[in-house]
């Protein structure tokens, strides 16, 4: 004898919040995806090592859910300044940047050497200089304009694709 | 849990083992603490993780940190061992700095996003991960022989098979098995440059993983030590307990009402509970403490004498009457020069009390000092006897000369 069992369909559906989250995932990895692939065409300036900045980027992606709405976050300084670009501007007298690489990610605050501003006549620029090594190790500038980069995220239609595929990894 | 608030839980332990003997102690125990190796100084290890949790909160860069991390070391007269200067067993070195900053920070949101990973309509629609390479390096580790042996200990327990990727479900005890930590996320080695990415049902199902109709395996609700081993399989008559107790002596302490065996800052967190009781040892009184010791005060008093503290501590109403000593841990209008204490701030009660910056007496009473790293200094003061009493515990930014002036200036 056969027996016929039928299941109430909404009951075997996911719930929204199921749904919501396999959604957020989806996302989130797609961003992840997209971070780590721009990290790999990303290369160094000469002479310094590679900052690994967007993988770093993609291990501060975050989200969360909160009823019908997911939320997918870039926790990391400077992402939203290298997509939107902007204007950065000092704290103090100017902003410090690294001309080589052996003070790559050391602030002059942490530089374990003797420092002291240097104004190149001619040009009008200005350095730190440590004189123990004859370098100038940063320039000084008074603001660093940084031109928007969109291929910093997905673009909106990957993130619908990835959102709408995940939600069909789960219900499939 | 953010990562900043899982860094700000792990317990600080200072012991002089290296990294290699680190890695055999209990995973759930190694992940719940705060440590490097071969270094002893609480000091340095409160400033750490304070800077490593402000670094995964995106408070502070790394930069700002290793400055801080220097001047700590700088204070307490930290030298590098001859030989050593510049290399990974130099703490004020940069490659020693980072890998601390790294490790600590990766391993934070590695954890958090492993918990996220599993849960739900997350798991359901990506039930796996693909061990993949993240940052480039320039030697890299035999990962396809790790993987390979990994996978033939846990008896290939959730892992693709017949494919040369390294795949196997979030559930699968392979994630803690190339770890050289023991934990089922990334980081699975120092600077191993290798991460995860989610493999979806389909993959998985292409893969040989799971079968058209097949659900994933389910995964265990995620808590703070989920999959971490948490529990702890022996007890304070066992040997390995005896050895723990030989290399962190007081720090690891055994409940018996919980059976458990915990860091001595994880009690302290626990000491928070509302009518919790508890006893928790911060040690016997060093040589240093003996040595700065007042004149006023005999050493013989202090010799040998083991200080441990209880919710009497807490409990014990201060002088207005009303107010007991978990005032310290709130703002107080009538001290605007004292900083509320956070929870995490106790644990260098072992370090004022064993290690003082600073010791004075007053009326009887020892007073210690150790200075903060971010501002102000930690102040304790003790009734010295052989079976000593801590009365207070407080941070502030009035120096004791400050504080006894005004002191004076009250009674006249």
């Amino acid at each position: 004898m056969l027996t016929l069992k039928i299941k109430d369909p909404e009951k075997l559906l996911p719930g929204e919040r199921e749904i919501v989250e396999a959604a957020r995932r989806g996302v989130k990895n797609k961003v992840i995806e997209h971070l780590r692939r721009k990290n790999d065409s990303t290369s160094p300036k000469p002479g310094f090592p590679k900052s690994n900045y967007y993988a770093n980027a993609a291990k501060d992606v975050a989200s969360s859910v909160s009823g019908s709405k997911a939320t997918v976050e870039i926790n990391h300084p400077g992402v939203a300044l290298h997509f939107f670009g902007g204007t950065v501007l000092p704290k103090k007298k100017a902003l410090a940047i690294p001309l080589e690489g052996i003070v790559w990610d050391v602030w002059p605050s942490e530089y374990q050497g003797e420092l002291h501003p240097v104004k190149d006549k001619k040009t009008g620029k200005a350095y730190l200089v440590d004189d123990s090594l004859g370098l100038a190790l940063y320039a000084l500038v008074p603001k660093v304009a940084i031109p928007s980069d969109p291929s910093v995220l997905p673009t909106d239609e990957e993130i619908l694709t990835a959102a709408e595929a995940a939600v069909w990894e789960m219900v499939a | 849990m953010t990562a900043a608030e899982k860094i700000l839980q792990k317990a600080l332990v200072a012991s002089d083992i290296p990294s290699s003997e680190w890695s055999k102690i209990q995973a759930g125990l190694r992940d719940r603490a705060f440590f490097s190796a071969k270094v002893t100084e609480a000091k340095f290890l409160y400033a750490a993780r304070q800077g490593v949790s402000k670094i995964a909160a995106s408070n502070l860069s790394p930069s700002e940190v290793r400055r801080d991390l220097r001047s700590v070391l700088s204070s307490v007269g930290y030298q590098p061992e001859e030989g050593q200067e510049g290399s990974l067993q130099d703490l004020t070195s940069k490659r020693r700095l980072d890998l601390i900053i790294k490790t600590n920070v990766d391993q934070a949101k590695g954890y958090v996003s492993h918990l996220r990973a599993t849960s739900g309509g997350a798991y359901l629609a990506f039930p796996a991960y693909e061990l993949i390479r993240v940052e480039e390096r320039n030697l890299k580790r035999d990962w396809s022989s790790i993987w390979r042996s990994a996978a033939s200990r846990v008896s290939f327990e959730g892992v693709a098979r017949g494919t040369s990727r390294f795949v196997a479900f979030k559930t699968s005890p392979i994630w803690k098995a190339i770890s050289r930590f023991g934990n089922p996320f990334p980081p699975f080695d120092f600077n191993s440059g290798m991460g995860l990415r989610d493999v979806s049902k389909t993959e998985c199902i292409e893969l040989g993983l799971l079968k058209p109709s097949e659900e994933p395996p389910t995964p265990k609700t995620p808590g703070f030590n989920d999959n971490l081993s948490s529990t702890v399989p022996f007890d304070d008559a066992s040997p390995n307990y005896a050895a723990l107790r030989k290399t962190f002596g007081d720090q690891i302490q055994f409940n018996r009402e919980t059976r458990e065996i915990k860091w001595r800052s994880e009690l302290f967190s626990e000491m928070f509970d509302p009518g919790h009781e508890f006893s928790i040892k911060l040690g016997q009184t060093s040589q240093t403490l003996i040595e700065k010791l007042p004149k006023s005060v005999s050493p013989d008093t202090m010799k040998g004498a083991h200080l441990t503290i209880n919710e009497r501590w807490l409990d014990k109403k201060r002088r207005d009457k009303i107010t007991d000593h978990r005032i310290h841990f709130e703002e107080m209008e009538d001290h605007p020069e004292d900083i509320p204490l956070k929870k995490g701030d106790v644990d260098m009660l072992p370090s004022l009390w064993r290690n003082p910056d600073r010791v004075f007496e007053d009326k009887g009473d020892l007073v210690l000092e150790v200075d903060a790293i971010d501002g102000g200094m930690f102040r304790a003061i003790v009734k010295p006897r052989k079976s000593p009493v801590l009365k207070t515990f407080y941070r502030t930014t009035e120096s004791w000369e400050d504080y006894l002036k005004k002191r004076m200036a009250r009674h006249k």
